[in-house]
C-alpha cells in the first residue's frame, strides 16, 4: 500500500521518466523508416491530405481575389508591354502586307513589261495625286520628256506635262484638261477621251461620237493609233451613251480602266518620246513650246487638223 | 482528463477524444495551413502552446500527454527522428505544469511570458538532441537564428490561440479541480 500510495504521489514524475526513457530509446535506436515510424507516417500524410486540398483551395481562391490588386503595379506594367507589343506587331503586319502587295505589284509589272516587247518602258513611283495630277519619281536625267505617254499594265494613265529634274506631272483622264484620242474597240469609232475634272467624278466622256455611231454599254474604249499612246491600249469601257436632241453628236460615259487615285507604279513610254510640234502638226512657234494642255493629244481631231 | 470522481466515464472518455482531436487538427494545421502565416521562414509551434495551455489548466499529466501525441505526430509530419520533439515537448510539458501550480494570476502577459520560456526550454532541448546527432551543426547559431524568432512569435500567438482554446466547450470542466 505504501508503495503503491508513493507511486500514485510521484506519478507524474514516473511517467515523465517514462516517456523520456521512451523518447531518448527511440532516438538512440533509430527508428525512422521502421514499420512503426513508417505506419505513423502513412496515417498522417493521409490525414494531411484532405488541409491540403482545403489549403490549395483557399490560396487559390485568395489568389485569385487578391492577386490583382497585390500584383496591381506588376499588371499595369504587363499591360503596358503587352500593348507597346501589340502595337509593333500590327505595325509589322502592316509592313508586311504592304510588301506583300508591293511584291504582287511588281510582279504583275514584269508580267505586262514582258507582255510589251515592242515598247520602252521606264518604271515609275507615283509619289503625289493631286487634282487629277500624279507625280512620279523620274525626270529628265531619267530621260523622261514632256508628251510622254504613260501607261500601267491596266491601261492608259495619263500624258507627261510638265518634267523636272527629279520628277514629272502626268496630267490623267481626271483632269478636264486631258484628251486622248480613242475608238471603240468593237466598232473602230473614233473620238475623244477627256475628264472631268472633278476628284469625286472618276468618269469621263467620250466625245465628238456622230449620232449614228454603233457605241454601246460596256464597250471596250482603247487608244487610236492617231494618238501619242500605242494603238489598241485600253482607255476604259462605256457605261452610258447620251444621245442629244437638237445635236448631230452623242457622247458617252467611259469608266477609265486605270483609277489614278490607287494607282502606285507607272510605266513611261520612251519610244514615243515626239516632238510636241510633230504631235500637234503646229509650227514651232518664237515663243517657245505650247502648254501642254495644248498638245495635239489632248484637242480632238477636229481641233487639230482645222484652219 | 482530471475530473470528479463522480463524472460518468463516458463523459470522460468523450473528453479525451475531443483532446485527441484537437491535438491532430492542431498538427495538421500546423503542418499545412499555417505556412500561410509565415514570417521570414518563422512559424508559430501550435503544439508548444497546446502543451503549456493543457499544462497550465490541467497539470503536467495532461500536458505531457500532449506532448507525447502531438510530438510523435511532429515528428512524423515534420520527418525528424521519431522522439524528438516528443522529448522536449514532455520534458516542457512537465515543467509547465509543475510552475503552473504556483502560478497565481491568469494574466495574459503571464501566461506569454511562461509561453516563451517554455518555448526556448524546448528549443534548448531540441538544440542539444540536434547537436548529439550531429556535433558538427553551429547549435548556437541555430538557436539564435530559427528558435529565437519562433519562441517571439509563438509567445505572440499565445493570446489569440489561448483565448480560441478557452471557447472551446468540453464536455466536462478540464480546470484543474473537477468539473463546473
Amino acid at each position: 500500500v505504501a508503495i503503491t500510495r508513493r507511486i500514485a504521489e510521484h506519478r507524474s514524475v514516473l511517467v515523465l521518466v517514462f516517456l523520456v526513457v521512451l523518447s531518448l530509446t527511440s532516438l538512440a535506436s533509430g527508428t525512422r523508416g521502421g514499420t512503426i515510424d513508417s505506419s505513423i507516417r502513412g496515417a498522417v500524410e493521409i490525414a494531411k491530405l484532405p488541409f491540403l486540398k482545403v489549403m490549395t483551395y483557399m490560396e487559390g481562391g485568395i489568389g485569385y481575389i487578391t492577386g490583382p490588386i497585390i500584383a496591381y503595379d506588376n499588371v499595369v506594367e504587363e499591360n503596358k508591354a503587352l500593348r507597346l507589343e501589340k502595337a509593333t506587331l500590327l505595325k509589322n503586319d502592316a509592313a508586311y502586307n504592304e510588301w506583300r502587295a508591293e511584291n504582287e505589284r511588281l510582279t504583275e509589272i514584269i508580267g505586262f513589261k514582258q507582255s510589251e516587247p515592242g515598247l520602252t518602258l521606264k518604271p515609275a513611283r507615283v509619289v503625289l495625286r493631286y487634282q487629277g495630277i500624279l507625280t512620279i519619281d523620274r525626270g529628265s536625267v531619267d530621260g523622261i520628256r514632256e508628251s510622254m505617254s504613260v501607261i500601267s499594265s491596266d491601261g492608259v494613265v495619263g500624258l507627261v506635262t510638265r518634267v523636272h529634274w527629279r520628277t514629272s506631272n502626268v496630267i490623267t483622264l481626271q483632269n478636264a484638261n486631258c484628251k486622248i484620242d480613242a475608238m471603240v474597240s468593237r466598232t473602230r469609232v473614233r473620238g475623244s477621251v477627256q475628264g472631268t475634272g472633278s476628284d469625286l467624278s472618276r468618269i469621263c466622256t467620250m466625245t465628238n461620237l456622230y449620232i449614228q455611231d454603233d457605241v454601246r454599254e460596256n464597250d471596250l474604249v482603247v487608244t487610236s493609233p492617231d494618238s501619242v499612246f500605242p494603238g489598241g491600249l485600253p482607255i476604259g469601257r462605256v457605261r452610258a451613251v447620251q444621245r442629244g436632241r437638237e445635236t448631230l453628236l452623242q457622247t458617252a460615259d467611259i469608266v477609265p480602266a486605270v483609277d489614278p487615285f490607287q494607282i502606285e507604279e507607272v510605266f513611261v513610254v520612251m519610244g514615243a518620246d515626239l516632238k510636241w510640234e510633230n504631235l500637234a502638226g503646229l509650227d514651232d512657234s518664237p515663243g517657245g513650246p505650247r502648254a501642254v494642255e495644248e498638245l495635239l493629244d489632248t484637242q480632238t481631231l477636229q481641233e487639230r487638223y482645222a484652219p | 482528463v482530471n475530473v470528479a470522481y463522480d463524472t460518468p466515464r463516458g463523459v470522460v472518455t468523450r473528453a479525451n477524444v475531443y483532446w485527441a482531436i484537437l491535438v491532430v487538427v492542431t498538427v495538421l494545421v500546423e503542418s499545412t495551413w499555417l505556412g500561410m502565416i509565415r514570417i521570414q521562414g518563422v512559424l508559430p509551434d501550435l503544439v508548444l502552446l497546446l502543451v503549456v495551455y493543457f499544462g497550465i489548466i490541467q497539470g503536467e499529466e495532461r500536458a505531457m500527454m500532449t506532448g507525447l501525441f502531438g510530438g510523435v505526430l511532429q515528428d512524423v509530419a515534420g520527418d525528424t527522428g521519431l522522439g524528438h520533439h516528443v522529448l522536449c515537448l514532455v520534458i516542457v510539458g512537465f515543467l509547465v505544469g509543475q510552475i503552473s501550480h504556483r502560478l497565481i494570476t491568469d494574466n495574459p502577459a503571464v501566461k506569454t511570458g511562461l509561453v516563451f520560456c517554455a518555448s526556448m526550454v524546448h528549443a534548448i532541448i531540441y538544440v542539444m538532441v540536434d547537436y548529439v546527432q550531429t556535433p558538427d551543426i553551429d547549435a548556437l547559431n541555430m538557436l539564435a537564428v530559427s528558435h529565437v524568432p519562433r519562441a517571439f512569435y509563438t509567445a505572440l500567438a499565445t493570446p489569440l490561440v489561448f483565448y480560441l482554446l478557452d471557447r472551446i466547450r468540453w464536455p466536462v470542466s478540464v480546470a484543474r479541480g473537477g468539473p463546473n
